[in-house]
């Protein structure tokens, strides 16, 4: 059988995979559409080794994180029963691994932005490779040109300028009418000095 | 204000080039400020910018530094702001130099982000960044504008300068134009 072995290096991180081309979907010698294993090595941390379902894994909490760190969103992807789990760390990036295998504590790394630049740029390298045609969907690292959701907190203070306004808008038209008008006022003494007058004229004929 | 296109991400096959805008006021003022980061990194970066958009074949857009000039200047922040959104072919054209400038500046972008250099060092490269960036904020950009004024502050520079240092080390690799043509369509 083919083995093809790959590897993908930036700077402090090196991805390297293992796989067999899928000659169903008539892929050459070369290609790689089946991943078998995977290893990761980030400068100063343990091997980290998987198969392609922890791959897959670690690409879609990966994109999505940097996507919304980017945007000023820092928020954690990856739930506690996720295998892969990154989330804001100090000034750094925490990645927390769970093994499938039991009595194994979850392994948890921390990457300064430079390493995280590094891990990325070496996932690219192996999305990007033309060598590989794996049949993943990638549905978080497609970036469709959707505005993300960023604005989903409530908060009070947004609303505080339109609220200033409303009351300012009210308090001004309310001063108005506490200003007397003459006219009204001299209209209606008239009409009731013309009512009284009236009134007295039909009791004394 | 009439309705905004995204633009399309160099990976959607469909791409067409129209003259309609494309890009909102914070994608418009993200890019411009990438741009003077990569001047704040290199010397001459404009000119090492016009050689790498004759080689990338888009020097019909950036034939000249003036011409570059004039597309930068839709950054409503810009002290002679133009009025008018640039065209999808523009923006894809300012997006595909930052990404290309970014590869070459990564190694220089690798030291400033990471915490592993000594502390020393970095926080010397940090001071002279700052101090450059801000010469040039206060030479481009309009000082009246309070989110100018806000940026010249000493903390809000640096946050700011690293937010943009990251994006542009991001931005480079295989798939970096992806990721800064989303971004550019996510903040706006």
């Amino acid at each position: 059988m083919l083995n093809l072995v790959y590897v993908y290096d930036q700077n402090s991180a090196r991805l390297q995979v293992e796989g067999l081309p899928d000659f169903s979907r008539a892929q050459t010698n070369e290609m790689v559409g089946i991943v078998s294993s995977w290893k990761l090595q980030i400068a100063g941390f343990p091997q980290l080794e998987g198969k392609k379902e922890h791959l897959r894994t670690l690409l879609d909490v990966i994109y999505p994180y940097i996507r919304y760190y980017l945007s000023g969103t820092k928020r954690s992807f990856g739930d506690s029963c996720s295998s892969v789990n990154i989330s804001p760390y100090d000034k750094g990036h925490q990645i927390i691994l769970r093994s499938s295998k039991k009595d194994i504590k979850p392994l948890k790394i921390i990457l300064d932005d430079a390493e995280l630049v590094d891990l990325v740029t070496c996932l690219d390298k192996f999305i990007k490779d033309p060598r590989v045609s794996l049949n993943w969907p990638y549905p978080s690292i497609n970036y469709s040109p959707v505005k993300l959701n960023l604005d989903n907190d409530f908060r009070l203070t947004n609303f505080v300028p339109s609220i200033l306004g409303a009351f300012s808008i009210i308090l001004f038209s309310a001063m108005f009418v506490l200003i007397p008008n003459e006219n009204n006022f001299v209209n209606n003494i008239l009409n009731l000095h013309n009512k009284t007058a009236v009134e007295s004229n039909e009791t004394n004929p | 204000m009439h309705s905004l296109r995204a633009i399309e991400t160099p990976n959607q096959s469909n791409i067409s080039i129209s003259t309609q805008p494309c890009i909102g006021r914070r994608g418009l003022e993200r890019l411009d400020f990438l741009l003077l980061l990569i001047e704040t990194i290199q010397i001459n970066g404009v000119g090492t910018m016009l050689n790498t958009s004759r080689s990338l074949g888009i020097e019909n857009q950036f034939n000249d530094s003036v011409q570059l000039w004039k597309t930068r200047t839709h950054n409503p922040l810009r002290k002679s702001a133009r009025r008018g959104d640039p065209s999808i072919k523009e923006v894809k054209s300012l997006i595909e130099l930052i990404s290309i400038t970014a590869d070459r500046l990564y190694p220089l972008l690798r030291q400033l982000l990471s915490e592993k250099e000594p502390y020393h060092i970095t926080n010397e490269r940090w001071i002279n960044l700052d101090t450059r960036f801000k010469d040039l904020i206060s030479e481009r950009m309009n000082l009246r504008r309070r989110s100018v004024q806000k940026l010249l502050q000493n903390d809000e520079t640096h946050s700011f300068l690293r937010e943009l240092v990251l994006l542009l080390a991001l931005s480079s690799g295989p798939d970096g134009m992806n990721r800064l043509t989303t971004n550019i369509n996510d903040i706006r």
